[in-house]
């Protein structure tokens, strides 16, 4: 064939590698650089970020929001109303980390370069709830891992009429997406139901009146108290549907998509009671606070850690966690989440029995065939053998 | 005491997995590191709620088909069986051009896809078939390149690949317009350019001619379980055959000292004793961070970085849908829907990041694989090619924002020329960027020749979520 003419075809294609190698040659030596898309990368998503306490506000007498800014003055990253970061501290001689929801909204990180963390007092996380108040002062670093998570309003999926549930310490997302997301589009409504056990639990009871008052009708705070005094004349007891159709209204309470934040129970007891609705399971956004400890028979088991190439033998209790069981030991493996959802403990089981429930490990297909599991939601049931990737942020903690 | 290897290797995407593989085969001490704590690159997968997601992988080419020849992916992973279930794709792609009023469905196999453009466009037949035994000739040209390496012949190639070589310097169109193919067949034929993200008159055609035959003479095919399973299937492979392999292990420094490799430092300040290094890190972060000290970079390899450009960066949006694909009336595997096939336009189009005359290649993964989701629900996915410098004025404060935008302009083409309503379907939803290679191929001709001549397995540097 020819594309031009015989010859022509034929010494252009002679001249192919010598044009290829003059362009190769003209090009510049200059080192080259990494590309913008790299750089905006790396503010979305940096691998460790440097915190300080700036400023502790006291909630109630068992729960403080900590202001955490960046302590090498670096920008940090911005998230989504909902998102949490895996903050790491040593308490105790141990590389200790949890998952805390940001309490501040996105729009703070922009405007004054901090996150607010709050926690409770020996809730879930009772080891480090204790490490943040007795040692947590204006000045402490912390190391958080980027924002994660994926219990946030979505507009692509969600209902633009919220109705949030909260069980004690999992206010604290909604305390970030109600300002955010009311403030974003016209069309948001929210109505807040905030279970607590007492009057005094309520943290941020102020600030939502006032965001309340402030929003009109769009936003509705209704807490719930377990066992109030004589004198609370809200709403008692638990989030019922009944309760929650009496404050919103039945029509309200079918378009709706729920977002529901706090300890195990409260999700058992709202899947039951959001059961006669049949709403999509897509209307029905959950964060789990706490995955209930696992069989507790007071069995001890041998758990061997090998990350790259090192051995260390360890106690393994039963009811724990394997991640739990890892940290005790001082060994600081990977974790974020803690609920199976985000898969950075992900480790392969050498060898040995786990128990854990199938619902809730996020393992990806493969890594079930190929011996993976994700130690935040595993339990010991035999000795186990395990390879734990390094924890990277080991090095940035200790330099 | 510093650990000691053989051979390093950088990253663990499919080009590492591969390397480290045939080094370990070999019996050198083999150590593979990887930043993140997953391997595969992009041949990874990821959960929201209940879908697991296939990140980027649309087909391994190349793989089925009574042809004598294996396609260089098919010999690659029967070679190392691996541990690995695929899954045969049902048609090549169905390509919707909204403003062109075309709707067809194309198949694998050369014969049938030239029938069913011969049926579409009556008298094409002739230039169509010359035109696809043109690309098989180019990629059993290169096929001979590539295996004769230094040895080669150039008599051999002048005989045996005489159009090969009157080809080789010309552009995908020139070479279209010399055989005469109409241009409502070229609209049929050219969806796979949005893969190499060159338009058709700059595309050097020898790297058209052998994608567009890897393509098509032989079925592709998924693995059953996403990427992952492929990446998980190689680390399983490479631990039997003795490897070591590291995950959260960023290397930040290559340590050079009188042109030689000495060492790799980890960020996490671990020293690896190695005198080779094969990084699967893209050849601009080498050596614009790692290689150290800078005067040891060669400048040369800096020239060879800075000639090429930056190809295609894709945008991927991801819908869990709470609908089976019956019931949404997701009938295909593959789509590809643009206005019209303009490639130039199209190309042009591709440096605004908020273009709605755009081309997209949407996949639902069910139709494929029907139980990759649970019962009563499916996965799509819709593809888009963009130029890097496109999200370069994007900062992090819209940056959430503009993926919204390129979401509600991708899923809007998609009910419209499928005829399907997805929205309020939606249960889990995501965009992820995939930052480029910068060695995709060339828009000059000139510099095309480096491409890998079977593209349809790629490693891609890292999600952007």
């Amino acid at each position: 064939m020819k594309v031009k003419n015989g010859l022509t075809d034929l010494i252009l294609f002679g001249k192919h590698t010598r044009k290829r190698n003059s362009l190769f040659k003209s090009a510049s030596a200059e080192i080259p650089s990494d590309g913008a898309m790299n750089r905006l990368a790396s503010r979305l998503h940096p691998a460790v970020q440097r915190l300080q306490v700036d400023h502790i506000t006291e909630e109630t007498a068992d729960i403080r929001t900590f202001r955490l800014s960046a302590a090498d003055g670096a920008d940090l990253a911005p998230f989504r109303a909902g998102q949490y970061l895996s903050l790491t501290y040593e308490y105790q001689g141990l590389l200790i980390s949890r998952p805390y929801s940001i309490s501040s909204t996105p729009s703070q990180v922009f405007r004054g370069n901090y996150y607010d963390i709050t926690i409770r007092k020996a809730a879930g996380n009772a080891f480090f709830s204790e490490a943040a108040f007795s040692e947590w002062r204006e000045g402490t670093r912390v190391l958080s891992s980027a924002p994660n998570g994926a219990f946030y309003y979505e507009p692509q999926r969600d209902s633009d009429s919220l109705i949030c549930i909260a069980g004690g310490s999992g206010v604290t997302p909604f305390r970030s997406m109600i300002e955010e997301e009311l403030e974003k589009r016209e069309s948001m409504k929210i109505a807040l139901f905030y279970g607590i056990g007492a009057e005094n639990d309520e943290a941020f009871g102020e600030e939502f009146r006032s965001l309340s008052g402030r929003w009109g009708g769009r936003f509705v705070y209704i807490p719930v108290v377990q066992s109030p005094t004589e004198s609370w004349t809200g709403k008692k007891g638990f989030i019922s549907l009944d309760l929650i159709k009496e404050a919103l209204g039945v029509e309200n309470v079918q378009e709706s998509s729920f977002f529901i934040c706090g300890p195990e129970g409260l999700h058992s007891f709202m899947d039951h009671e959001l059961e006669p609705l049949q709403r999509p399971s897509k209307f029905i956004r959950r964060e789990n606070y706490g995955i209930a400890a696992g069989d507790s028979n007071g069995k001890i088991y041998k758990l061997t850690v090998m990350t790259r190439g090192a051995r260390r033998i360890i106690d393994a209790a039963a009811g724990e966690s394997l991640v739990t069981a890892i940290e005790r030991a001082g060994l600081a493996p990977p974790a974020w989440c803690r609920s199976g959802d985000c898969g950075w403990c992900r480790s392969r089981l050498i060898e040995g029995e786990i128990t854990t429930d199938d619902s809730l490990t996020g393992l990806r297909a493969a890594d079930s065939k190929f011996g993976w599991i994700h130690p935040c939601v595993s339990y010991p049931a035999s000795d186990i053998t395990l390879e734990v990737p390094s924890n990277p942020i080991i090095y940035s903690y200790y330099g | 005491m510093m650990k000691k290897y053989d051979a390093v290797i950088i990253g663990a995407g499919l080009g590492g997995l591969t390397a480290a593989y045939e080094l370990c085969r070999s019996g050198k001490k083999t150590l593979l590191l990887e930043q993140h704590n997953l391997p595969g690159g992009f041949a990874t997968s990821f959960i929201r709620g209940r879908f697991e997601f296939e990140p980027s992988l649309h087909e391994l080419p190349g793989m089925r088909g009574a042809d004598e020849a294996p396609g260089v992916i098919r010999y690659l992973l029967e070679d190392a069986e691996l541990d690995l279930r695929l899954v045969t794709l049902p048609e090549a792609y169905r390509i919707i051009l909204t403003e062109r009023g075309v709707d067809a469905r194309m198949s694998f196999g050369i014969d049938k896809f030239i029938d069913i453009i011969d049926t579409l466009v009556p008298g094409s037949r002739d230039s169509v078939s010359k035109y696809m035994k043109l690309c098989r000739e180019i990629q059993d040209a290169f096929g001979y390149l590539s295996e004769k390496q230094d040895k080669i012949n150039y008599l051999t190639v002048l005989r045996k690949y005489g159009d090969f070589v009157r080809t080789g310097s010309y552009t995908a169109e020139e070479v279209a317009d010399a055989l005469a193919v109409p241009q409502k067949a070229r609209e049929l034929i050219y969806p796979y350019w949005c893969y190499l993200g060159v338009p058709m008159d700059r595309l050097s055609f020898s790297i058209w001619g052998t994608m567009l035959n890897s393509y098509l003479s032989k079925e592709a095919v998924i693995p059953s379980m996403r990427s992952h399973e492929i990446a998980s299937a190689f680390i399983d492979k490479i631990e039997k055959l003795g490897g070591d392999i590291w995950f959260n292990a960023k290397v930040e420094k290559i340590n050079v000292a009188d042109g030689k490799i000495n060492s790799v430092v980890l960020a996490d300040g671990e020293v690896i004793a190695a005198s080779h290094v094969v990084s699967n890190a893209s050849p601009s972060r080498v050596f614009s961070t790692l290689v150290q000290p800078e005067s040891e970079i060669p400048p040369a390899a800096c020239r060879n970085v800075n000639a090429r450009r930056e190809g295609f960066s894709l945008a991927v949006v991801y819908l869990g849908l709470n609908k089976s694909r019956e019931e949404l009336g997701l009938t295909d595997y593959s789509y590809f829907i643009a206005p019209h096939m303009d490639t130039r336009k199209l190309y042009d189009a591709s440096y605004d990041i908020e273009a709605t005359e755009l081309m997209q290649a949407a996949v639902c993964l069910n139709s494929a694989i029907p139980n990759c989701s649970p019962p009563g629900t499916c996965i799509l996915t819709m593809t888009i090619g963009q130029q890097t410098s496109a999200w370069e004025d994007v900062g992090p404060e819209n940056y959430f924002q503009k993926k919204q935008i390129l979401a509600d302009t991708l899923i809007a083409q998609f009910e419209a020329a499928v005829g399907c309503s997805l929205r309020e379907h939606i249960e889990e939803f995501e965009v992820l960027l995939r930052r480029p290679l910068p060695d995709t191929p060339e828009p000059e001709t000139g510099l095309s020749t480096v491409m890998n001549p079977n593209p349809g397995i790629q490693s891609f540097r890292g999600l952007c979520r």
